[in-house]
């Protein structure tokens, strides 16, 4: 083999392990019936045992470089690995703490991005202020739809410079003064929160990145944040299609299998062709963002629109082959379609993802 | 332009640098696209190529090949589409019966049969469906009975390509009707010229016929002919039946047929308002870059795997029924996006791509029938990949 090639074996091999890894874990430590057993209760639910180990494997500081006391890894093990916690459905906050973490380096208590805005399609620049004031910001503006929101301990967020216009990201604690947040309930009851900053004071070392580099790191960041987001809700779809494909093996009616019959069987392929695209993309993405491809955004726009706009009905399919079991609480099959359509909530929505793609397929090559 | 999805070593460099400058030398007397599409071009193709020792990359070197590896001959297909090259006459030969031979033919059958497939000397056909026996191929009824040292052969092969000029068939006989339907079936090589072979071309949709029947009347072919065991020829056919070359050269078509339905979008419009800034219309287009990108994503994969020596991943196995979909789509929305221009034939006033619109979208109606129905592909993919029951029983 030559050398590349070799390069390319272990590239495979380092994700394929980080999955491994993360499949065990998540299979001794999590079931989708904790799940349902959050959706009973009053306030939002997710799983802090299980965060505690994913935090002792270095999961939220993958992405970070190994000289700043990170993990080294790769956009494409980040995928691995979220994934993985989609076909669990574990209630971990790993995408946005490992997003986090890229920007703000090594993780302490948990720490979740706060970037997108009411109404906002999280593309544009943010409109939260920030005032310069003593070497570090004062902040004011309002963050929604914060992913763990609820949960964290602190937040890495986006304003834009009242002196420059340019962006800027800073961390901010969540407990500091001026910052309201609002705990929303969601279908799948994630701790999903809107976060309010009145003036909070940040200094100096809580600044991340300013000036020209911050746009840099925020789109990377958002780019991250949708390949996390879409693979994981590839994970959610493969679990429900590989349950539905599995009881149209075993399910007898009118004398056969159910998977005998061509308009189950040929929905589950179909639907199986859609996972295997959107797993693809994420691929691709991952790939373009690691390489800092020009048309890194392009794919992440691919990746995010395909993901969103059909994987949604893999848990919609598997119910309906299923059957009237699948309509039950105790069934499982709900807690997929739950948790595919937040995480479809948490993706760039179509109306953007088609224009940075199309963007990209009419510019001359 | 250099990413093949694979890195490139030292040697696989040089012989892309080799390709690459074949193809800047002999490109230049098929700028023209009617003759590379043209009987004469592809066998003037075939014959450049096998002067060029290009013929055929794969096949073993004391076979007239160069033992290419998986990424050389990804390097190879990728070029040829890249620079729009024409299809060797003997395509399907070099692909499918070519590597069948060489697996199960005699020493004589190697010795007389490979030189003459890489020169272009002989021209092949396949003859394997019948009318009867088109997805569920093993139901085929042609019959080949033993007298003294030949078979005589009675039967109706159809959906035949190139009988019209080709000068030799293989095809598969039933030679024990009372055996199972899958092991009385025999791998046979046949002269077309043979007394009692009567071939008549098929008119398609689009009004050309590439395709024709070939019907056999007692034709006497020597026991020689038979390719491998008698009553073997299912297994020896399938070892090569299907066996799609995976590489990125089976995206580039899509790649261009997307290039095409962007730039239709963009080109044409409505009461002044380009059809691209119609909100269904991007979206439609995102769908379709998102598959297109996907499977050439998915090749490359496939490709890196083969290379690595690992199996291809379950995705590879949907790679066909995924690209035939999204190619008839993407021909079916250029008809849709060329509007009235779209429904005009070559030669007609104001034509839609000089007619190619039309054309298109009819020929494309074959996409999900070639090969297996996409009907067919989803019972295999559901039985294969997925483990779900048979639909027949």
């Amino acid at each position: 083999m030559t050398e590349s090639l070799v390069d390319l074996a272990e590239s495979l091999a380092a994700v394929e392990a980080t999955r491994a890894t993360a499949a065990q874990v998540l299979r001794e430590q999590w079931a989708p019936a904790r799940l349902r057993a959050m959706l009973d209760e009053e306030t939002p639910g997710w799983a802090p045992d299980l965060w505690v180990r994913a935090v002792g494997l270095g999961w939220p500081d993958l992405l970070v470089a190994e000289a700043d006391g990170g993990g080294g890894g790769t956009t494409a093990q980040l995928a691995g690995i979220a994934e993985e916690v989609g076909r669990a459905a574990a209630s971990i906050p790993f995408v946005p703490a490992a997003v986090a973490a890229w920007c703000g380096g090594p993780s302490g208590p948990l720490r979740t991005v706060a970037f997108s805005e009411p109404g906002g399609s999280d593309d544009a620049l943010p409109s939260a202020r920030a005032r310069a004031a003593g070497g570090g910001v004062v902040l004011t503006g309002t963050k929604a739809f914060v992913p763990y929101g609820s949960a964290a301990q602190s937040f890495v967020t986006s304003a834009v410079r009242e002196d420059s216009g340019a962006p800027v990201l800073c961390t901010v604690d969540a407990d500091a003064d001026g910052v309201t947040v609002t705990a929303l309930r969601a279908l799948d009851a994630a701790p999903l929160a809107d976060v309010a900053f009145d003036e909070v004071r940040v200094d100096a070392a809580a600044v991340l990145v300013d000036g020209p580099e911050a746009r840099r790191i925020l789109d990377g960041a958002r780019a991250r944040l949708a390949v996390g987001w879409a693979a994981e809700l590839v994970g959610v779809a493969a679990a429900v299609h590989d349950a539905a494909t599995e009881y149209a093996r075993h399910r007898v009616a009118f004398g056969r299998p159910i998977g005998a019959f061509q308009a189950i069987k040929h929905r589950l392929v179909d639907l199986r062709g859609d996972i295997e695209v959107a797993r693809a993309l994420v691929g691709r993405a991952a790939q373009a963002i690691e390489r800092d491809a020009s048309d890194a955004d392009a794919m992440v726009a691919l990746a995010a629109f395909w993901a969103g706009e059909r994987l949604r009905a893999v848990p919609e399919g598997a119910i309906q082959v299923f059957g009237g079991i699948g309509y039950t609480w105790e069934h499982d099959a709900h807690l997929y379609l739950r948790r595919a359509a937040v995480l479809r909530a948490l993706l760039p929505p179509p109306e953007v993802t088609t224009e940075v793609a199309l963007a990209a397929l009419v510019a001359p090559r | 332009m250099d990413d093949y999805g694979v890195p490139l070593g030292e040697s696989e460099r040089a012989f892309r640098d080799e390709v690459r400058a074949f193809l800047d030398r002999a490109m230049v007397d098929f700028a023209d696209r009617r003759t590379r599409s043209s009987l004469d071009g592809m066998r003037e193709w075939q014959r450049r190529l096998h002067e060029a020792g290009l013929a055929t990359v794969g096949w073993p070197v004391e076979f007239g090949g160069r033992a290419a590896s998986a990424v050389e001959q990804l390097v190879f297909a990728t070029e040829m589409a890249r620079a729009g090259a024409p299809e060797p006459i003997n395509r399907s030969a070099i692909n499918q019966l070519g590597p069948t031979i060489i697996q199960w033919g005699t020493p004589e059958q190697q010795a007389y049969s490979l030189p003459r497939i890489l020169s272009g000397e002989d021209v092949w056909c396949q003859g394997f469906s019948e009318p009867d026996a088109g997805s569920d191929l093993a139901s085929l009824r042609t019959r080949a009975v033993v007298d003294g040292d030949d078979l005589v052969v009675n039967g109706q092969k159809i959906w035949t390509s190139k009988a019209h000029y080709a000068n030799r068939i293989y095809i598969l006989v039933r030679t024990d009707p009372d055996a199972p339907k899958h092991d009385g079936i025999t791998y046979l090589l046949v002269d077309l010229h043979s007394p009692g072979i009567d071939i008549r071309p098929i008119r398609q949709i689009a009004g050309s016929a590439e395709f024709s029947e070939v019907f056999f009347s007692d034709v006497r072919v020597p026991l020689a002919n038979v390719v491998g065991p008698m009553h073997q020829g299912w297994r020896v056919a399938n070892s090569t039946l299907g066996y799609e070359r995976v590489g990125q050269s089976r995206t580039h078509r899509i790649e261009r047929r997307l290039g095409m339905v962007v730039r239709l979008a963009a080109e044409t419009s409505v009461d002044g308002v380009p059809r691209i800034a119609d909100p269904r219309v991007r979206t439609r287009l995102v769908e379709f870059a998102a598959r297109v990108e996907a499977l050439r994503f998915i090749a490359s994969r496939a490709t890196a795997a083969g290379v690595l020596g690992r199996a291809p991943g379950p995705e590879a196995s949907l790679a066909k029924l995924l690209t035939s979909e999204v190619d008839q789509e993407m021909a079916t929305f250029g008809l849709d996006l060329a509007g009235r221009a779209g429904v005009l034939v070559t030669g007609s006033p104001g034509a839609a791509k000089g007619g190619a619109v039309a054309q298109g979208y009819l020929v494309m109606r074959a996409a999900t029938l070639g090969a297996g129905t996409s009907e067919i592909q989803r019972n295999v993919i559901g039985e294969k990949l997925l483990g779900l029951p048979r639909s027949d029983g």
